[in-house]
This record gives C-alpha cells, sequence and structure tokens, in this order.
C-alpha cells in the first residue's frame, strides 16, 4: 500500500492549481510570440484573453466545480516518482471518478454533454487494456510497467495497443474546447473558464504519457533521471500532436464522439483483451 | 474469524483518502484565493443591455431538474461503492465485500424506484404531492 503525505498533497494541489489557472496565458504569450507555432489552434491571444478576466463575473458553481475537478486530476498525474498530490492505489478509478464529476459541472447541456460523455467512454475504453496489462489501477504501476526503454512502453507492447493509443489521441484532439466566445465589455470572470478549456488538452496529453508513453522513464535506459524534464518534454511532445491533429477539420469534428469513437475503443478493448489471452500476456 | 468484530479501514486507505482530501483543499485554497482577488482588485462585470426584441418569450428553462441531477449523484456514488470494493484496493478486507453488496443494493433500490418515478413523470421536477 503506497501511502501520500497530507501536507505535501495541499502544496502540490495548490501549486497544480496554480500552474492550471497560469496555463492560457502562457499560451496566450506563446500564440502572440510564435503565431505560426499556433496557427488554426484553438487558442486565444493576449487581446482576447485580458478582456475576458478583466472583470468580475457571475458565479458559476458548475464551472467552479468542473474546473476543480481538472484540477485535482492534474495534481494527481504524476511527474516523477512521489511527484504528485496524492497516491492513490486505485488513482485510474480516482481519475474516472473525477472525470464524471467534471462532466457533471461542466456548462453544456443536449448535444454538447452527449459528445463530451462519449468522449470521457472513449479515453476510458483506451485505459482500460493498460489496467488489464499491469493488473493494477496504480498510476505509478502503469509508469512502473514501462521501465527499460522505448520497447516496453504501452504504445509499442502490442498492435493494438498502439491502436488504441491512436484513438486515444484522436479524440483527446477531438475533444479540445473551442476559445471561450463572447469577449466584450459584459463578459467577464472567465479566468476559471478560459483555463479550464486550455487545461483540458494538457491535462490528457500528460495523462497520455503517463499511461502510453513511459511517464518519467526516458526512452532509453542510459537517459533516466530528472523525472519532471522527461514527463514535462513528453507531455509538451504530445501536445504538438494533439494541435496538429486539432488543424484537421475532418478528423476532429465533434460529431465522431458520438458512436464512430467509442466503437471503434470498444473494439480496441475486445481486440487487446483477446491478443493478451493469445499470446499469454495476460498478467 | 469473529465477524462481529468491528472493522476499520485500514491506515493505508485512510492516509490516502486524507492526502486526496488535502489535495482538493489546495486546489480549492487556490481557486479561492484567486475569487478573493476577482473581488478586490477587478470592477463587477457591466451586464448587456435589455434587448426586448431579442429576448425570447418563454423562459427557458433546465432541461435537466435538479432531482435528476442528485439521483445522477446518488447512482454514481452507489456504482463506486461496490467497484471499490471488488478492485480491493481502497478497502482491502476480505469480509467487507458481501456487506457492501447488500447495503449497496439497500441504497441501490429507492434511487432506482425515485428515477423510474421521475422518468415516467416524464422528465418533470418531481415535487411532494404531485
Amino acid at each position: 500500500v503506497s501511502e501520500g503525505l497530507p501536507g505535501r498533497g495541499l502544496v502540490w494541489g495548490a501549486v497544480t492549481a496554480s500552474l492550471l489557472l497560469a496555463w492560457p496565458w502562457l499560451l496566450a504569450w506563446l500564440h502572440d510570440r510564435r503565431p505560426g507555432w499556433l496557427a488554426g489552434a484553438p487558442i486565444q491571444p493576449l487581446s482576447e484573453l485580458v478582456p475576458l478576466v478583466q472583470a468580475r463575473g457571475p458565479w458559476r458553481p458548475r464551472l467552479l466545480l468542473a474546473w476543480s475537478a481538472l484540477a485535482l486530476a492534474a495534481g494527481m498525474l504524476p511527474l516523477g516518482r512521489g511527484w504528485m498530490a496524492a497516491d492513490l492505489d486505485a488513482g485510474l478509478l480516482w481519475l474516472v471518478v473525477l472525470a464524471v464529476v467534471g462532466l457533471i459541472g461542466l456548462p453544456v447541456t443536449g448535444p454538447a454533454a452527449t459528445m463530451a460523455a462519449g468522449g470521457l467512454l472513449t479515453l476510458t475504453l483506451c485505459l482500460a487494456p493498460l489496467v488489464l496489462r499491469t493488473g493494477s489501477l496504480h498510476l505509478g504501476d502503469l509508469a512502473i510497467a514501462q521501465i527499460g526503454g522505448v520497447g516496453n512502453w504501452f504504445v509499442l507492447r502490442d498492435p493494438f495497443l498502439l491502436l488504441g493509443a491512436a484513438v486515444y489521441l484522436w479524440t483527446a484532439a477531438t475533444l479540445w474546447p473551442p476559445p471561450a466566445a463572447g469577449s466584450g465589455p459584459h463578459r467577464g470572470g472567465c479566468w476559471f473558464e478560459v483555463s479550464l478549456r486550455a487545461g483540458l488538452p494538457l491535462v490528457l496529453a500528460h495523462l497520455f504519457t503517463v499511461a502510453y508513453l513511459g511517464s518519467w522513464w526516458a526512452f532509453v535506459p542510459l537517459l533516466d533521471g530528472l523525472a519532471w524534464l522527461q514527463s514535462g518534454l513528453k507531455t509538451l511532445a504530445v501536445l504538438a500532436i494533439l494541435l496538429w491533429l486539432r488543424r484537421r477539420r475532418s478528423w476532429s469534428d465533434p460529431a465522431h464522439l458520438v458512436w464512430r469513437q467509442p466503437v471503434v475503443a470498444l473494439l480496441v478493448c475486445l481486440g487487446a483483451a483477446i491478443w493478451m489471452a493469445a499470446t499469454g500476456a495476460a498478467s | 474469524m469473529d465477524i462481529t468484530a468491528a472493522e476499520t479501514m485500514p491506515a493505508g486507505a485512510a492516509v490516502q483518502l486524507t492526502t486526496l482530501a488535502a489535495a482538493l483543499g489546495g486546489v480549492l485554497l487556490a481557486a479561492g484565493l484567486l475569487l478573493l482577488w476577482q473581488r478586490l482588485r477587478l470592477p463587477p462585470a457591466v451586464q448587456p443591455p435589455e434587448d426586448p426584441i431579442s429576448t425570447p418569450p418563454v423562459e427557458t428553462t433546465s432541461d435537466q431538474p435538479a432531482l435528476a441531477r442528485l439521483l445522477a449523484g446518488a447512482v454514481i456514488a452507489c456504482l463506486m461503492l461496490p467497484t471499490a470494493a471488488v478492485v480491493r484496493q481502497l478497502w482491502p478486507l476480505p469480509d467487507l465485500g458481501p456487506r457492501l453488496l447488500v447495503g449497496w443494493f439497500l441504497a441501490l433500490i429507492p434511487v432506482v424506484l425515485a428515477w423510474t418515478a421521475l422518468a415516467i413523470a416524464g422528465g418533470k421536477p418531481w415535487r411532494p404531492g404531485q
């Protein structure tokens, strides 16, 4: 049983939440400095971001609930061994719970809510084969199971996991929300909203790094070390892939979230289970 | 084994839950500081001007009544409990599983009945006496 330290959890949670709040500003600054890098991406420049947060807005508890769930999920994802807010035995299960809580708090209804639920289902199905592989819901166990270089990363472990990784990236790129609309003198207090919209792809990219890309381990064991740097660089690389996918409008059509992506993810799940049974890889 | 003996949550699970609560406290601390800063330093948002032409004649209400949301949360909580028991990682106690299952069924029955009644009522908010 791995245990966490409440004091560390408090500090790490506050730091993660602060970073998540600062993230849209960093993206906006980068957008203004290097427009070519983020061309076509759903990222707001500083000129649009400042009016959105320069005035107090209405009290929106549902939005705060969704943002808190995202921030707590970000804090639970490990940057390295012990580098997380809460080291939980059933960490992956808690992540799904937080995603459901965030979904309930998300200020969307109708078709948008259906698409968000479809995206959550798809991502969960893409992570299920990894639980079968490791026999654990502990996020640290997922990372430790991939120790030993790029050949042990789950993304290259079997063809169905590779397909699962592709579906995960496809879904995460589709789920990248558009920028907050309605900039003007009457809108304000949108800091949590812009943080939620900009932070969701970041958290999903980090989760992909932990689940499929060896987490804090380098692609060759010789370069292991500086865990936070390995995790950070991989997460940024995944973000770049998500941006590239997001620019392809036909690929990142939200209509795919309703049934196409969940069905493909379900087939990936079944295929991975059959593959593991056939090759004797099931732990 | 004495089945009447009181079962307590193992220390590992208790510390993990405390850590999770502390992390949530950290998140809420950062959010609270931001909200406080907004209240102290930022002016209130200007309300959009009323436009009688574009105002819808009928007040729009949420299509998801509060009771349905509450029941959805209750169902999620009920589903979480046996899942946690099945994976036996959060409460790894051998004798706790069947008792949790019985408790889960007992808790789920009124929730499912209420949700079914709500569905029969066509999604309208349920009030006592209706």
